[in-house]
Order: structure tokens, then C-alpha cells, then sequence
């Protein structure tokens, strides 16, 4: 199964166990999203539970957390999380923030989705990478899965979550890799990060498709006989910083690769929490390999290339690392 | 009609008379249709109003008179808009003085909280609707405890500036900042209430600055395209906006753009609001749609746009358009209240919100531990 089919299976399955939960967005009704996501929901749950919205974002994740108030669990998607702007105020001054302005007395159990990230010549508008000035907001969990299982047991899990969810679905992976993925409630808890590939030579961080960029390049230089650890963080927030700190700790060097541009990227926020608490452990700089500093990926190719990180350059990197 | 017993205004623990889980609902929400609300639930309506009204002139004392640091300074109640306050010492967190602007709606306040089930409908306020909470549920001692910033301030054990108010047992959805953003907000809780088969109402507030946010309209907007059982009450203070920041067109004019049903009324008339509210709510229950309440209210306030004090003369003349006095006139007309019982108001109102402003500055504060409490679910 593809991740967007588990995307799919999980939210049909959590519409089916509970009818509280219902799909607002723009086009997830009749057309069945942008992607596919929704396809067949409608016909399946009816219009009042697979809402097409006005294209309006702010309106959509403010309607949701009504919903929300007034006992539903709503799934909002973004079409592309280049236009969750809008509703930033909504997300992080609203839903994030409810729980603990009325300390306890409501909560807002949304799930936001949103498609992100670049390598479809999606130009400016539709490849950027937002989870960054997300998961810097206390009250809100960040969600990124790399593969179909975990989309599908991270997003159960998020829909049942008691508190907001931003739940990011790299774009590029919807269809760029198949794998099993349980039938019924195969549930991922959020939070726990995963050893995608053990290693001792230095410990690879990464998300999203870039997990999968980092495991192609870690192929690589197991063919040079360097052995790379890959940690797929899977939630930003809250964040694994066990599982991250035993991997430094093993191998004494550390990378983070992500999409999103370097300055205040959530790369820092890793490398601070590595210098802070593995210094001793450390036996070379902690390494970032990200999109450039420029406003945001371009359409055309060779930029396009440019902006993102791909096995090659990450590979390039690792070696470097290895070598220092 | 006999005078009624002689009235005694609540206690602030039995202030809850109108709150949904000590008392039916049916007694406050007495319908004017039938034969018009009921002679006790007027006189509990005129009380609210009262007690508003003796809360916000206690807060000004508070505000300019007290020592500072003896209450959570604070925006709210809030401060007639882009007016300078002559002669006023800055306050210590560089506020300014406050003449509280709450003044003038505690009539449609109170016919909004008259229309409707209280604890059963949804009501989502704005920092100007201290009348309206006070007939909700909301207490004078919550409201001082939120003034004072206390562990015990039940919407917020301090955290949210004061005016915020909140309740999930009584329906009273706790807002933010800013007044326009809940309006999308007040769609998604009247959407849940349409999609789940249930004849809730729900309510939303907003100052006529709120009208002018993106979100006010992306909220009316899906409410008129949904047909949403929801009612969106503006209230205007009559000239506090200079004309180039006000809205091109009446708000009323603008929600029919939407989809909206809509009503200007004058929001010191009780009558002519409980009316239009009750319209509008008979509208939502019956799948009929959302509705906009546009209430226009005097500014009895003593400053002036320019900042001066008003002639005594012109605030003599408006004396007469405060909504409290013209409750007053109709109760005392309908021979529901005499001068006796209404100094029992007056001075219970007063002695009920010295209570609370005592118990209130002398409760404690939050354990600065318990910052770190409720960013998350413990489940």
C-alpha cells in the first residue's frame, strides 16, 4: 500500500469506528481532494461529513475548531500546506492555545493535514516546507510520517488525540514508495521516533521524504564500508530527544537533513538540543543539509534541483562528516 | 399587576439562579411571544444589568484609584477607542487610564441571554459582554477572581486577561483577543449543532471592529451558505470609530450580502431586542438560518471623541437613553418595581460586588509551577 492509500484507509476507518469524525477542505467532497486522499468518502459518508469548503483556510481550521468545541473531531486538510498561512492565526493563537487559556476546560481535537514539500515542480506555491514555525508552538503536535504504515497508524492516532494535530504528508511520497500496512487499527503513538537503518559512523536525522533520500545515500556509503545510522523522527512535536541523543551518543557524529530552508529550520533546533545534552559525545561539527536561504523553491529545474537536498548531495556530506 | 415581593438581588453564590445547572432554563427564557417574559425573570434580567453595571464602575475605581499592583492591570474593560484620557497618570503597564466602554449594552445583552437557553445554546463572547456572561452564569466573583488574576478564576485560573469569560458547563466559549476570529469559530460549533440533528442556537459577539476582520466574514459567510443556526450580535458603540476605520456600509447591509437575515436595532431598548433576538432565534430553530443583530448603542461615557470632557448638559441629556434607567422605567411602569426595591437592588448589587472584590484580592495566586499545566492532554 502507497502512503496515500493508508492515508485514505485511515481515515475511512476512524469515520467508520466513530461518526463524530468528519473531512472539511477545500475539494475533498465530490472531487475527492487534490490527491486523492478523500476519494470515494463522499459517496461513502455523505455531504455533512465530507465537507467541501469555500477556499478560504483561516475559515476552515476556525470552523473545525468550532466543530471541535461542540463534540466533532474534525480532519482538516489544507490543500497544499503552502496556503496553511491564512489559518496560522487560527492554528497557533486558537486551537494550540485553548487548552491551556481555559487551563483544562476545553480542548480542540483537530487534525490538520496538509501536503508539503518540493520535488514536483511544484514551483514557489506548491513546495514549501512549514513545519518549522509549527512545531515551535506549544499545544500543537507535528506529525510528518516517511512511510504508508506509519502514515496510517500516525494518523489514527492523531485523530483520536485529545489535542491538535498537524498532521504533514510529503507530497512526493504519496505515491513513491509501497510497503504492508496493517489492516484494522494499526495505531503509531505519537511522539517515538524510529531507527530506520542502524549504524556507528554517524547518525543521519531526517523526516519526511528526506528520510528516504538519507537512507538512498546511507546505501551508498555502506558501499564504502561507512556505516550511517538514519533516524526517522516521524514527530517534531513532541520530539523524540531520547532516541536522538542514545544515536549521537553510539556515534559521536550528527546530521540533520531537511527540505526546508537552513536559518531557523527545525535542523537548529536538534543541533541545539545535541550541543546541549551529547556534548562530550561529540567527535565533529553537527551538520545541516537544507534548502538554501532564498524565499522558496522555484519551478524550474536546475533551481528546483538546486533548493533540494537529494541522495547525492547528501551522501557527499556524509562522507565528509565521516572523514572529520 | 401586583408588586411582586420585594426584590433581593442574588448573592454572588445564588447569582447562579440563571445558570443551566441549578435552575431550569424555561423561567429565564420566558418568551415575549407568550405574553412577554415572565415578571421574576425581568426582574433578574434588570438586576444583571444592575450588577454589570456596578462591577465595571468598580473596575474603574480599581483601575485608576487603588495602590498599584493590587489587581492584574488589564486592557478590559476596554477603552473607548483612539480617545486620549486628559490628566490620567499612565497606569503601570502603560494602559492609560480606562472609562470602561461596557457601559450602554447591558439591555441587549440581557434580551440576548433572555432569548435564549442558557446552558443548552451556545453563547461565544466578546470582551464586551459582561451583562450578557453575568445572565450566562458567570459570577461577580469570577469576574474579580479573573480581575485579580487568581488560582481560582474558574475560566482561566489567571492565565487569560480579564474579560475572557468561560464556561464548558454553561456553553460559554472562551475567546480570545480579538473579536472576529471567534466568528468562524461560533460557524463550526452552530455547524456541529446542525449535522448532529440538535436545535442548539448559538450566539457569537463582536464589537463593530470585529465586522472588519477577515474572519468575521469567512464565518458568516459559511454560515449564510450553510443556513446555520447561528446569531451574530454587533455591537456598536454610536461614534466611537472614527468614520475612515469604520465599515463601508452598515454591517446589517453586509451580512445580507451573505445570506444573513438582519436586524438594526436600538441596543438600549430591552423590548425591541428581546424581540429581534427572539425572532432570530425562532429563525435558527426552525432551519430558517443564521441571523445578524446590529445594536447601535449611546455612548454615556464622559469623555468625548476629542478627548475633552462632555458638557454636563449633554450628559444629561443622554442620561436618559441609559438602557438601566429606561429597564427601570418599563419595570416601575409595568408596576414590577417600586423606588424601595429598587435602592435593594442598587445596594445589594454594590455590596455583593465589594464582597467579591474582597474575597478576590485576597485569594491566592497561581503556584508559578502550575504554568507549565494543561498544554497538553495528560490522556
Amino acid at each position: 500500500m502507497r502512503m496515500i492509500e493508508a492515508v485514505r484507509a485511515a481515515i475511512t476507518e476512524e469515520m467508520e469506528r466513530d461518526e463524530r469524525v468528519l473531512v472539511m477542505g477545500e475539494d475533498v467532497g465530490r472531487k475527492g481532494g487534490v490527491f486523492g486522499a478523500t476519494d470515494g468518502l463522499y459517496a461513502k459518508f455523505g455531504e455533512a461529513r465530507v465537507l467541501d469548503t469555500p477556499l478560504a483556510e483561516s475559515g476552515i481550521v476556525g470552523v473545525a475548531i468550532g466543530a471541535a468545541l461542540n463534540g466533532l473531531i474534525p480532519i482538516a486538510e489544507i490543500q497544499f500546506a503552502d496556503f496553511i498561512h491564512p489559518a496560522f492565526d487560527q492554528i497557533v493563537s486558537e486551537a494550540a492555545r485553548t487548552r491551556y487559556r481555559s487551563n483544562g476546560d476545553w480542548s480542540v481535537p483537530i487534525v490538520i493535514r496538509a501536503p508539503f514539500g518540493g520535488g514536483v515542480h511544484g514551483g514557489l506555491y506548491h513546495s514549501q516546507s512549514v513545519e518549522a514555525f509549527y512545531a515551535h508552538v506549544p499545544g500543537l503536535k507535528v506529525v510528518v510520517p516517511s512511510m504508508p504504515a506509519d502514515a496510517k497508524g500516525l494518523l489514527k492516532s492523531a485523530i483520536r488525540d485529545p489535542d491538535p494535530v498537524l498532521f504533514l504528508e510529503h507530497k512526493k511520497v504519496y505515491r513513491l514508495v509501497a510497503e504492508e500496512v496493517p489492516d484494522g487499527d494499526h495505531l503509531v503513538p505519537i511522539g517515538p521516533a524510529v531507527v530506520r537503518r542502524e549504524g556507528v559512523k554517524l547518525s543521519c536525522f531526517a523526516w519526511g521524504l528526506m528520510t528516504h533520500y538519507c537512507l538512498q545515500a546511507a546505501e551508498q556509503l555502506a558501499a564504502d564500508g561507512t556505516s550511517v545510522e538514519v533516524v526517522d523522527l516521524r514527530c517534531l512535536a513532541p520530539l523524540d530527544r531520547d532516541t536522538i541523543l542514545e544515536s549521537v551518543r553510539k556515534t559521536g557524529k550528527a546530521m540533520i537533513v531537511h527540505e526546508d530552508n537552513i536559518t531557523g529550520g527545525f535542523g537548529a533546533e536538534i543541533a541545539a538540543i545535541i550541543s546541549e545534552h551529547a556534548f562530550d559525545s561529540l567527535d565533529g561539527p553537527v551538520v545541516r543539509i537544507a534548502g538554501p536561504d532564498i524565499p522558496a523553491m522555484p519551478f524550474n529545474t536546475p533551481q528546483e534541483e538546486f533548493f533540494m537536498p537529494n541522495p547525492v548531495k547528501i551522501a557527499e556530506a556524509m562522507r565528509k562528516l565521516a572523514a572529520y | 399587576m401586583p408588586l411582586p415581593p420585594r426584590v433581593r438581588c442574588p448573592k454572588p453564590d445564588t447569582y447562579r439562579s440563571l445558570a443551566p445547572e441549578v435552575q431550569s432554563t424555561e423561567a429565564v427564557t420566558a418568551r415575549a411571544s407568550d405574553n412577554g417574559p415572565q415578571p421574576h425573570t425581568l426582574l433578574a434580567l434588570y438586576q444583571v444589568m444592575v450588577m454589570a453595571r456596578a462591577i465595571e464602575r468598580r473596575l474603574w475605581v480599581l483601575d485608576h484609584l487603588e495602590p498599584p499592583h493590587t489587581v492584574a492591570r488589564s486592557l478590559w474593560p476596554p477603552h473607548p477607542v483612539g480617545r486620549s484620557q486628559p490628566g490620567r497618570k499612565a497606569a503601570p503597564l502603560g494602559v492609560g487610564g480606562a472609562t470602561p466602554v461596557v457601559t450602554g449594552f447591558e439591555a441587549v445583552q440581557a434580551a440576548a441571554a433572555a432569548a435564549l437557553r442558557i446552558g443548552r445554546d451556545w453563547v461565544v463572547p466578546c470582551h464586551l459582554d459582561l451583562a450578557l456572561c453575568l445572565a450566562a452564569g458567570v459570577s461577580p466573583l469570577d469576574v474579580m477572581l479573573a480581575v485579580f488574576g487568581r488560582a481560582a478564576d474558574r475560566a482561566s485560573a489567571g492565565r487569560q486577561s480579564p474579560g475572557a469569560f468561560g464556561s464548558r458547563a454553561g456553553r460559554i466559549v472562551m475567546t480570545s483577543a480579538t473579536a472576529g476570529r471567534s466568528v468562524v469559530q461560533a460557524a463550526g460549533i452552530a455547524y456541529a449543532s446542525k449535522v448532529s440533528g440538535r436545535d442548539e442556537v448559538t450566539l457569537v459577539c463582536s464589537d463593530e471592529r470585529g465586522v472588519q476582520s477577515g474572519d468575521w466574514h469567512e464565518g458568516i459567510n459559511f454560515a449564510g451558505a450553510h443556513g446555520l443556526p447561528l446569531i451574530c450580535l454587533v455591537e456598536d458603540l454610536a461614534g466611537a470609530q472614527p468614520l475612515a476605520q469604520s465599515s463601508y456600509g452598515s454591517p446589517a447591509a453586509r451580512a445580507e450580502g451573505y445570506g444573513l437575515a438582519s436586524e438594526t436595532i436600538d441596543g438600549g431598548d430591552f423590548a425591541a431586542a428581546l424581540a429581534a433576538f427572539e425572532r432570530a432565534v425562532d429563525r435558527a430553530r426552525s432551519r430558517g438560518g443564521p441571523t445578524l443583530i446590529h445594536a447601535s448603542v449611546v455612548d454615556l461615557t464622559s469623555i468625548g471623541t476629542d478627548g475633552g470632557m462632555r458638557p454636563a448638559e449633554e450628559l444629561e441629556a443622554l442620561a436618559s437613553q441609559d438602557p438601566i434607567d429606561r429597564m427601570r422605567r418599563r419595570l416601575q411602569g409595568a408596576g414590577l418595581l417600586d423606588a424601595a426595591a429598587d435602592d435593594d437592588v442598587q445596594r445589594e448589587c454594590a455590596r455583593v460586588v465589594a464582597a467579591a472584590v474582597e474575597e478576590a484580592s485576597t485569594a491566592p495566586s497561581p503556584d508559578v509551577a502550575s504554568a507549565l499545566d494543561n498544554v497538553f492532554s495528560r490522556v
